[in-house]
């Protein structure tokens, strides 16, 4: 018997080992991509940060039941923007969401930033007013200057559906804006 | 608003970075979860252990109240004793009351008088060996298979029967009393 509990935590720890390598060689860049996705929802820098920090303690909790390693990207950035959504969903109902603006770095003339507040404010409120599925295209396409390719790989969709989904999605924008 | 103007807008808007205590704290959460990982006993070691609890609690469930084996009282010759006559009681009729109600005491008394269904300790002592001797490696499960296909083989095999002597029948004459004169029993 305890050879036999010896031996499982023996291949645990060398399984869990290589995992953490792996986590950790990537936790920047995954940090990075949860806290851009989750920003993409929500606008607000310490709600992105915490809801990233969620979503990447859940997933860490779990990578060890993770078939494909190499989908770990797509799965972050799903779990990241559910938890984004939810958290949007009950902000929503907690405070006047049309009240709030989005982060915008303030500039050395105070009413270039109001411009830019502005103009920030009109683009997500334009992205809010999107489906959800034209949404999620919109901001990964629009982070760490993702193409067509990457946006499928992350939302396991077609490239072409992908295409066409962006196209739609920029014109409603543009309809929106103008 | 052409395409790539907004595509720049949005990338614009979206370019936002972390606030630099981010990493740091995003590390030390990981941090605390490995370790409450680590912490945590493997359930692998668990579920071996609960199924052979599940066994043992089993075969102890179904030992027998006594205890040990019982052990074959010897036979000490003993005179018979002398046979007394019992004396036979003559049949009452039944009372009004009985035959109103049917008790329930015969169905009871039924129920208890029927025996006991129990596991011979011996036999539970040798499962209990024959695990014992399964978990410590003592016992090669492999050879069990081997057993197992010789029984099924023997089982199988075609029974010859056996001749049976030839016996002639038992003819019993019929008993015939003799009358005594003019008495009676």
């Amino acid at each position: 018997m305890n050879e036999y509990s010896e031996w499982l935590a023996g291949t645990d720890t060398v399984m869990n080992q290589d995992l953490d390598r792996e986590f950790e060689v990537q936790l920047l860049d995954f940090s990075r991509l949860a806290f851009r996705v989750a920003y993409g929802v929500v606008r607000h820098r310490e709600d992105a940060e915490d809801i990233a920090q969620e979503s990447l303690t859940k997933a860490y909790r779990s990578l060890h039941m993770l078939r494909e390693r190499d989908r770990f990207r797509a799965w972050l950035v799903r779990i990241t923007w559910r938890l984004a959504i939810d958290h949007q969903r009950s902000a929503k109902r907690r405070i006047n969401w049309e009240a709030t603006t989005p982060d915008v770095p303030p500039t050395h003339d105070a009413s270039e930033t109001l411009v830019l507040r502005e103009r920030s404010a009109r683009l997500w409120t334009a992205i809010d007013a999107l489906p959800e599925k034209l949404r999620i295209v919109t901001v990964l396409a629009g982070i760490e200057e993702h193409d067509l390719r990457q946006v499928g790989l992350l939302l396991d969709l077609p490239e072409g559906t992908v295409k066409s989904r962006l196209f739609l999605a920029r014109q409603r924008l543009r309809e929106l804006l103008s | 608003m052409n395409d790539d103007s907004l595509k720049r807008e949005i990338e614009e808007a979206l370019a936002v970075e972390p606030s630099p205590e981010f990493s740091s704290r995003v590390r030390q959460r990981i941090a605390d979860q490995r370790a409450k990982r680590s912490a945590r006993w493997p359930w692998k070691v668990w579920a071996p252990a609960l199924a052979m609890a599940v066994v043992a609690i089993a075969v102890l469930l179904y030992r027998p109240a006594q205890g040990p084996a019982p052990v074959q009282p010897e036979r000490i010759a003993v005179a018979a004793p002398p046979e007394v006559p019992v004396p036979v009681p003559a049949p009452k009729p039944p009372s009004p009351s009985t035959l109103k109600a049917p008790s329930k005491a015969p169905a009871l008394k039924k129920a208890l008088l029927e025996p006991e269904v129990l596991i011979d300790p011996r036999e539970t002592a040798a499962f209990r060996s024959f695990l014992n001797g399964i978990q410590q490696q003592r016992i090669d499960p492999s050879i069990l298979e081997a057993l197992f296909e010789a029984a099924e083989k023997s089982r199988s095999a075609a029974i010859e029967t056996m001749p049976v002597a030839g016996l002639e029948p038992i003819v019993i004459p019929p008993v015939t009393v003799p009358e005594k004169e003019g008495g009676s029993l």
